[in-house]
C-alpha cells in the first residue's frame, strides 16, 4: 500500500499545496498526516482536505448528489481497488469499471473530479504493465485513463502509458 | 483575445459554434440584442459589411468583419481550440468539414420538415436518415478509443460537430435510433454538459420521440398568401392527419408495405371524400386528358391546336380569358411567378377537367398576368367549389366565343407562348394541366 502515500504526494503537487509528511500507521498501513490544524487519517480524508486547502472544491462535486458520487468512488478506490489480491480480483474491478465507463467520459457528472484523479493514480501501476490485449479488452477504462493522464500537471513522474488507436484483436473471436 | 459583436437570431446553432468557442477562449463576444432577422441583415449598413446578408456575422472591436460561422469561431477561439501542432490543426479542420459536409445536409433534410421549415419528401428524408447513419457510424467507431475528437481535450472540432448535431439530437435521434451509437452519445452528452456549452445552449434535452413532418406548422409558416379559407382547409387537413396517425402506426406493424403505398408522395394522407365538383356537369365529347397529352407531346402549332379545334365541344366546355386586376401591385417577376404557381396549387383539384396557360408579361416592377383557360361547363368553374375561390376574384374573366377568329388567335398565342399578345412583352408562361 505504498501507493497511498505516492497518491497523496502527487495530488498535492497537482493542486499546488503542501501535503506534509505522510506516515503509514499500523498493520493496515493507514496513511496519516499530522498537520498544524490536526491529524488526518486515511486516504479519503487526507485528499479531501488537500482539495479544500487548495480551494478547488469543485473537484469534490458541486451538488449534494455529485459529492456523494465522488465519495462513493473514493471509497471504491480504498475498499476495492487497493485491496485487490492477484490478477483475478483486479480483472473483476476492471470489468466493473469498464461497464460503468461505457457511456461516461468522467466518473462523476461530465467533468474531472477527485474520483478520476485518485482512481488514475491507483490504477497506474496496473496499467503500466498491462499488455495491449487487456487494454483493448477494457476499452472504456483505457480511453478514460488516456484522457485523464493528459490532464495538465497530473501525471508528473508517473510514466506515460501508451494506448493503440486501432484495434488489433478481433473482439468477435474471443 | 478577440472581442466584438455577433449578429444572429436567437437559437442559431451556427452562432453557437462561435459563442461556445468564445466561452472557452475568454473572448468577449456580445450578441447584438437589437438584431431583427430579415431587417437588420438586409439593411444597407449591414450589407456593406457583410455582402451576403447572412448570419451569424461578426464585427470585431477593431473593425474586422467576418462571416461564416467556422471562420468566426476561429477568430474568437484560442490555440487550445484550434490545435497547437500542424497535425492537430489539420485534424480539427477535417472534423469541422465533416460536420458541414456529412452531418449538416442530412440533419437539415431530416429535421427541417419536422419543424415545418421545408416541405416533407419521403424519399429525401429516407436518404438523409441513411446518410446520418453512415456519418454517426464513422464517428462512433472513431470515438470508441477516444474521449474527444482531436487530442485529449475539447477543441473546435468537438464544438463544430456537436453544434451541427444539436438539431438532430433534439428532434429526431430518439432512444431507439441512437442506441447503436453509444460512443457518440457519450461524447455528445459530455460536451453539452460542459459549463461552457451550457452557458450558450442552456439545458438540453435529448430527443424522446422522433419528430415527424408537421403539416400544420408548415402551413402556418408558408400559408401567408393563401388567405383564410386556405388556412382553414390546411388546418382541417392536418387535424385529419393527426387523427390518422395512431391508426397508421398500428397498420405499420401489421403491413408496413401496404401502408407505404397508401401514402402520397409527400406523405400527407389523401383526403377521404373528394367529390369532384365537375361531376355534376355533363361530360360532353371533349377528352381533356387526350388534349393535354397532345399538347404536352406534340407540336403546339401544327398538331395540338388543330386537334383542339377539331374535338372541342362547344356545348359543354368553355374558353375563358383572364387578366390580373392589380398589375400595379406586382413587383419582381419571380414573385409574380409564385403568385401564379400558388393559384395553380390552390385549384389543383380542377386539374382533371380544366386546362390553363398563364403568361407573365413585362419585367421587374412592371409586369402583369393574363391567361387562357378551358374547362368543362359554361360558367366560371371557380364557383363550383369554395376551395377554388381564393384567387379568381383578382382577375377579370371574359368568356371567349370559340367560333371567332380573334379567339383562335388569342388561344394560339397563349398556348404556343408566341405572338404579339396585343403588344405586351412576353416574359414567361406557366401551364396548368
Amino acid at each position: 500500500m505504498a501507493e497511498a502515500g505516492q497518491s497523496i504526494a502527487a495530488l498535492a503537487t497537482y493542486l499546488g499545496v503542501k501535503a506534509g509528511k505522510v506516515t503509514l500507521d499500523g498493520r493496515d498501513k493507514l496513511p496519516v498526516v499530522k498537520g498544524k490544524t490536526g491529524t488526518r487519517r486515511g486516504l479519503v480524508s487526507i485528499t479531501k482536505h488537500l482539495v479544500r486547502a487548495a480551494e478547488k472544491n469543485s473537484l469534490l462535486g458541486n451538488t449534494a448528489e455529485d459529492q456523494a458520487a465522488v465519495d462513493q468512488w473514493l471509497e471504491y478506490r480504498v475498499s476495492q481497488l487497493d485491496r485487490c489480491q492477484g490478477d483475478k480480483e483486479l480483472a473483476g474491478v476492471l470489468k466493473e469499471l469498464n461497464a460503468y465507463l461505457a457511456d461516461k467520459v468522467y466518473f462523476v457528472n461530465h467533468t474531472l473530479s477527485l474520483a478520476d484523479i485518485l482512481l488514475y493514480y491507483g490504477l497506474h501501476t496496473h496499467f503500466v504493465g498491462m499488455p495491449f490485449y487487456d487494454k483493448e479488452n477494457y476499452m472504456h477504462v483505457s480511453r478514460w485513463f488516456d484522457n485523464v493522464q493528459h490532464e495538465k500537471g497530473l501525471r508528473q513522474t508517473f510514466p506515460y502509458v501508451h494506448f493503440l488507436r486501432t484495434q488489433i484483436y478481433d473482439r468477435m473471436s474471443h | 483575445m478577440a472581442s466584438g459583436t455577433l449578429y444572429t437570431y436567437p437559437g442559431n446553432f451556427r452562432a453557437y459554434k462561435a459563442l461556445i468557442a468564445a466561452e472557452y477562449s475568454g473572448s468577449k463576444v456580445t450578441v447584438d440584442s437589437s438584431f431583427v432577422f430579415g431587417e437588420t441583415n438586409k439593411s444597407d449598413d449591414f450589407l456593406a459589411k457583410f455582402p451576403l446578408g447572412k448570419v451569424p456575422a461578426f464585427e470585431s472591436s477593431s473593425g474586422d468583419c467576418i462571416f461564416e460561422s467556422n471562420a468566426i469561431a476561429h477568430y474568437v477561439g484560442n490555440s487550445k481550440l484550434l490545435g497547437s501542432s500542424q497535425k492537430d490543426q489539420a485534424q480539427i479542420q477535417q472534423w469541422i468539414n465533416f460536420a458541414d459536409n456529412e452531418i449538416l445536409p442530412a440533419s437539415c433534410t431530416w429535421v427541417f420538415p419536422c419543424l415545418g421549415i421545408t416541405q416533407y419528401n419521403k424519399q429525401e428524408t429516407e436518404k438523409a436518415k441513411e446518410q446520418m447513419k453512415l456519418a454517426l457510424g464513422v464517428l462512433n467507431h472513431y470515438l470508441q478509443t477516444r474521449t474527444f475528437l482531436v487530442g485529449e481535450r475539447i477543441s473546435q472540432a468537438d464544438i463544430a460537430v456537436a453544434c451541427n448535431l444539436l438539431l438532430a439530437y433534439q428532434y429526431v435521434l430518439d432512444q431507439n435510433f441512437r442506441q447503436a451509437y453509444t460512443n457518440v452519445n457519450r461524447w455528445f452528452v459530455t460536451l453539452i454538459n460542459q459549463p461552457q456549452f451550457k452557458k450558450v445552449i442552456g439545458d438540453f434535452k435529448l430527443c424522446e420521440k422522433m419528430a415527424e413532418f408537421d403539416a400544420k406548422k408548415y402551413a402556418e409558416l408558408h400559408g401567408g398568401s393563401g388567405g383564410k379559407k386556405e388556412k382553414e382547409k390546411k388546418d382541417k387537413g392536418s387535424a385529419q392527419q393527426q387523427k390518422q396517425e395512431p391508426k397508421q402506426e398500428k397498420k405499420k406493424k401489421e403491413k408496413p408495405k401496404e401502408e407505404e403505398e397508401e401514402e402520397d408522395d409527400d406523405g400527407i394522407p389523401r383526403e377521404k371524400e373528394s367529390k369532384d365538383p365537375f361531376a355534376q356537369l355533363p361530360k360532353g365529347t371533349f377528352d381533356m386528358d387526350a388534349f393535354k397529352r397532345e399538347y404536352s407531346n406534340k407540336d403546339t402549332l401544327t398538331e395540338a391546336l388543330p386537334y383542339l379545334w377539331e374535338k372541342f365541344d362547344k356545348e359543354n366546355y368553355s374558353i375563358w380569358f383572364c387578366e390580373y386586376k392589380y398589375p400595379q401591385e406586382l413587383k419582381l417577376v419571380f414573385m409574380t411567378c409564385n403568385l401564379v404557381s400558388g393559384m395553380f396549387q390552390r385549384v389543383d383539384k380542377m386539374r382533371k377537367c380544366a386546362f390553363g396557360s398563364m403568361c407573365i408579361f413585362g419585367e421587374d416592377n412592371n409586369n402583369t398576368i393574363s391567361g387562357v383557360w378551358i374547362w368543362r361547363g359554361k360558367d366560371l368553374a371557380f364557383l363550383l367549389s369554395t376551395d377554388w375561390q381564393v384567387d379568381y376574384e383578382s382577375y377579370t374573366w371574359t368568356k371567349l366565343d370559340p367560333d371567332t377568329e380573334e379567339t383562335k388567335t388569342v388561344v394560339k398565342e397563349y398556348l404556343a407562348w408566341e405572338g404579339n399578345f396585343g403588344g405586351k412583352k412576353f416574359n414567361q408562361g406557366k401551364i396548368f394541366k
